[in-house]
């Protein structure tokens, strides 16, 4: 699994490519751990170029999203592929994670709550 | 029918090659996509299980794929070399949306037109066999 970092005001922007599994899930873990700071606690995931997800992927995406609400931030997803969100329906945690269609809307989604 | 047997010594970086060795096979096997992706995936569930809970990454032990297929169905049989009792996987409880494990199973169930499992008398481990209707699932999309 490949990923990008882009950082616009307090939120993180990574872009993942490849797959999202046990070994890899494991490793985006903790690169996403070390990038959370208590003034840095928002990430967004653009998963356009993820060709398979798992479910020891999902534990690993739900174990983030675990550790960013202890520093109140967001987690977003976007941009992810039909098979992909097939399998956040069928485990029920599309309930849970905050995902849009488009990183630029996941992008508004942030512009809009710091508005408000 | 054709039908091919992988082995794979339970290590963590063996699932990337299982990944790639079982997606080319199924890819040269002319198996439609859609149902590509399900069994990949409902197969990558069975070799997690049998690696971590099954094998418990203990590397002098193997996890063999065993896939055969026909005009109208693809199997595959996912067996470890553990200690595991199929009554586990019956007794599970569902996980909790915030559980990070335990949606291995279900995954494989919801996916696979059929999926058992059972202990294998030669092994001693489990083995979770999947079956994928071909042929049906080619006219559902036509329809």
């Amino acid at each position: 699994m490949q990923m990008t970092c882009t950082e616009e005001q307090n939120v993180t922007f990574i872009s993942l490519s490849g797959r999202l599994d046990l070994s890899s899930g494991n490793k985006l873990k903790e690169e996403i751990k070390g990038l959370i700071n208590s003034e840095r606690s928002s990430i967004h995931l653009n998963m356009k170029e993820v060709e398979f997800v798992n479910s020891s992927g999902l534990g690993a995406l739900v174990s983030i999203m675990k550790e960013i609400r202890v520093h109140r931030g967001r987690l977003t997803l976007s941009d992810l592929a039909e098979y992909v969100q097939e399998i956040f329906d069928i485990t029920q945690l599309s309930h849970i994670f905050e995902i849009y269609k488009t990183e630029e809307e996941a992008r508004s989604s942030y512009q809009l709550a710091e508005v408000r | 029918m054709t039908g091919r047997r992988f082995i794979y010594q339970s290590v963590l970086e063996s699932e990337e090659r299982m990944y790639i060795e079982i997606k080319d096979y199924l890819t040269a096997s002319d198996i439609p996509e859609p149902i590509l992706r399900k069994a990949l995936l409902a197969i990558s569930e069975a070799f997690t299980n049998a690696l971590i809970h099954g094998n418990r990454k203990d590397p002098g032990k193997n996890i063999t794929i065993v896939i055969a297929i026909n005009n109208n169905r693809l199997t595959a049989d996912i067996t470890d070399e553990g200690k595991g009792e199929e009554s586990a996987a019956f007794l599970r409880q569902p996980p909790g949306l915030w559980q990070e494990g335990g949606r291995g199973i279900d995954i494989m169930e919801k996916l696979a037109d059929k999926a058992t499992i059972i202990k294998c008398r030669e092994t001693g481990g489990l083995r979770v066999s999947l079956e994928f209707e071909i042929e049906r699932q080619k006219s559902q999309a036509k329809s």
